[in-house]
């Protein structure tokens, strides 16, 4: 109510108590969401209270001085009340609740479960393929067996990368939806919705999240990276280098004997036929 | 009374609607100083609530806070291959098992390539982690205005709140009721003597006979016969009526059919209209069962049915009449 006088503020006492109501509400309802997305900081000891004496002046009715009387008092009692306050109402931090890091590590763990594997499967048959094709050249325990398994250990490097690739994708998928629904949320709570509403369905969404990040990764499909591993040493890359030039001669010679006018004629047979002839 | 009255009469109109228009004036510059208090507590508040959400805004998409992030973030993603890497079976990432002895040489070389090897796969496990962040740091960077516009949605919220509340005080600043009373009562009573001062002159000059003392004693009973004593002709008084002067208001009576004093409180009437008129204004009729006092003036107080047309006067029956006559 003004000066001016002339009765009632207009309802605006109930209204300023009822927007007061609503902020805090919807800061609560904030705070709720977050509280389900990132954990807070760790909780301050509460110290033990360290009682001293000390002397206390005493006033009568009127105020005026009487007396000085001994009192106890507790020394760290602002240290006391700043940890109360501070665990009362701990800030939130950067890291993800326990409860996420867990869905995220089961996320990862889940998506190396889908790939691993097949993905050892091939290795082994890769390094079977491989010994065989040494041994068939008489190349083991040569150079050409060394370079053979770092160009190999390569090559598994590559394909596990691939799957931290679909790993690492899950896990920011999952992070990226998960960031979308704290937004939708707490876009909610501002539009001052009842908590019930806003946390009642929660762990079906993140559940839904983690499912929508595993489809995503497992859509990425991976093939064999070992297809040509009997060409992973040098020494047969050179061999077929040398196989393919002998081809071409022997081609060539027998496209001059044919058709000596006609030597670089549109011929079918021309060029190389890509088959590689095992002279080991 | 005349012009010591209307003088007053003006001062007291004049000092009640001052009054009133200070109450007024007073109610307006509070509510002009309330709503100034609203918007520069807004102001205030907008400056200290959006200030930190736009430095925080600023310093989430600052590059201290890209570093720290792509820091993180790399961290996370070469875990993320540390995990994998040691998940996958050591004895497929080991040299090949052929059996048979090898030669010294073969085995530093092959020592010396899977060290190679390895150092190879660091790096690219490293690289590959720092490849993968840009994208989640993205993420992270672009939430910094989203959680901006949360804060200036919230912030603007509860400014339009404060705004409405505050239009609500405002509303409610009205005059101070106490002297709105006062004022329109000093007004309406200065208006009312004016009017009435101004009726009392006006009745002196139209009726030739009449006095502003006269209408000023009309609301007093006591003293409605002597106040009508001069309507028409200022000599007698009813108190001490003489039969001439009667003679005279029965004629009027007779002439009219309206009863003498209703016709000269019509003429006042013009200028006042109480609620409860000091005078009862009788209904016109033509007959009527005839009081003693008009059966006196009529000259036939036995006939209590004549009607006003009879214009005679009993002198005995006056003389004789008591008080009961002019009930």
């Amino acid at each position: 109510m003004g000066k001016g006088g002339g009765g009632g503020d207009g309802g605006a006492a109930a209204a300023a108590a009822a927007e007061a109501a609503r902020k805090a509400r919807i800061a609560d309802n904030i705070q709720a969401v977050k509280s389900q997305f990132f954990a807070r900081e760790a909780e301050r000891d509460v110290p033990e209270a360290i009682w001293g004496s000390r002397m206390k002046s005493v006033y009568d009715d009127g105020g005026s001085f009487i007396k000085e009387v001994p009192e106890q008092y507790v020394t760290n009692q602002s240290a006391i009340d700043e940890a109360n306050s501070w665990n009362k109402d701990r800030p939130f931090t950067d890291a993800y609740t326990q409860p996420r890091m867990t869905a995220l590590d089961d996320i990862e763990g889940r998506v190396r479960d889908r790939f691993l594997p097949d993905f050892e499967q091939d290795i082994g048959d890769a390094r079977r393929e491989l010994k065989f094709a040494l041994s068939r050249r008489n190349l083991l325990g040569s150079s050409a067996q060394a370079d053979a398994e770092e160009r190999l250990q390569d090559r598994i490097g590559e394909g596990r990368r691939g799957i931290d690739q679909r790993v690492a994708g899950a896990r920011s998928e999952k992070e990226a939806l998960d960031q979308q629904l704290m937004n939708n949320l707490i876009g909610q709570a501002q539009a001052d919705v009842s908590r019930s509403s806003l946390l009642g369905g929660i762990g079906s969404s993140f559940l839904a999240n983690t499912d929508r990040a595993i489809n995503a990764a497992n859509q990425q499909s991976m093939g064999n990276m070992f297809q040509d591993v009997g060409s992973l040493f040098k020494e047969i890359n050179d061999q077929k280098a040398i196989q393919q030039g002998m081809a071409n001669a022997a081609m060539f010679s027998n496209a001059m004997r044919n058709n000596p006018t006609n030597l670089f004629g549109g011929n079918s047979t021309s060029g190389s036929s890509g088959d590689i002839v095992d002279w080991g | 009374m005349g012009w010591p009255l209307a003088i007053a009469a003006a001062l007291a109109s004049y000092a009640g609607a001052r009054i009133s228009s200070e109450a007024q004036k007073k109610a307006i510059r509070e509510r002009q100083r309330q709503t100034e208090e609203g918007i520069r507590q807004r102001t205030k508040k907008a400056n200290e609530r959006l200030t930190p959400i736009f430095k925080q805004a600023a310093e989430d998409v600052g590059t201290d806070k890209e570093k720290k992030l792509f820091t993180a973030e790399d961290a996370k993603n070469l875990a993320t291959i540390n995990k994998t890497k040691s998940m996958v079976d050591n004895r497929l990432t080991g040299g090949l098992e052929t059996g048979g002895k090898k030669s010294a040489k073969f085995q530093n070389l092959q020592s010396d390539r899977f060290t190679r090897a390895k150092a190879g796969q660091n790096k690219r496990d490293l690289a590959l982690s720092r490849f993968l962040s840009p994208s989640r740091v993205g993420q992270i960077r672009g939430q910094a205005p989203i959680n901006a516009a949360f804060g200036r949605v919230g912030v603007a919220d509860e400014l339009i709140a404060d705004r409405n509340i505050n239009d609500m005080r405002v509303s409610a600043i009205q005059p101070n009721s106490g002297m709105m009373a006062f004022g329109d009562a000093l007004r309406i009573a200065g208006m009312m003597a004016g009017m009435y001062n101004m009726g009392a002159g006006m009745g002196a000059e139209t009726a030739g006979g009449l006095n502003a003392g006269d209408f000023a004693n009309l609301g007093n009973t006591a003293q409605t016969p002597a106040n009508f004593s001069n309507i028409s002709t200022g000599a007698g008084q009813i108190g001490g009526t003489t039969a001439g002067n009667f003679a005279a208001q029965t004629g009027s009576f007779g002439a009219s059919a309206v009863p003498w004093y209703q016709s000269a409180w019509n003429s006042v009437g013009d200028f006042f209209q109480p609620a409860n008129s000091i005078l009862p204004v009788q209904p016109v009729q033509q007959s009527h069962t005839l009081t003693p006092f008009e059966r006196a003036i009529a000259g036939n107080p036995g006939n209590t049915s004549q009607g006003w047309a009879t214009n005679r006067f009993s002198p005995k029956a006056w003389n004789n009449a008591d008080s009961s006559w002019f009930k």
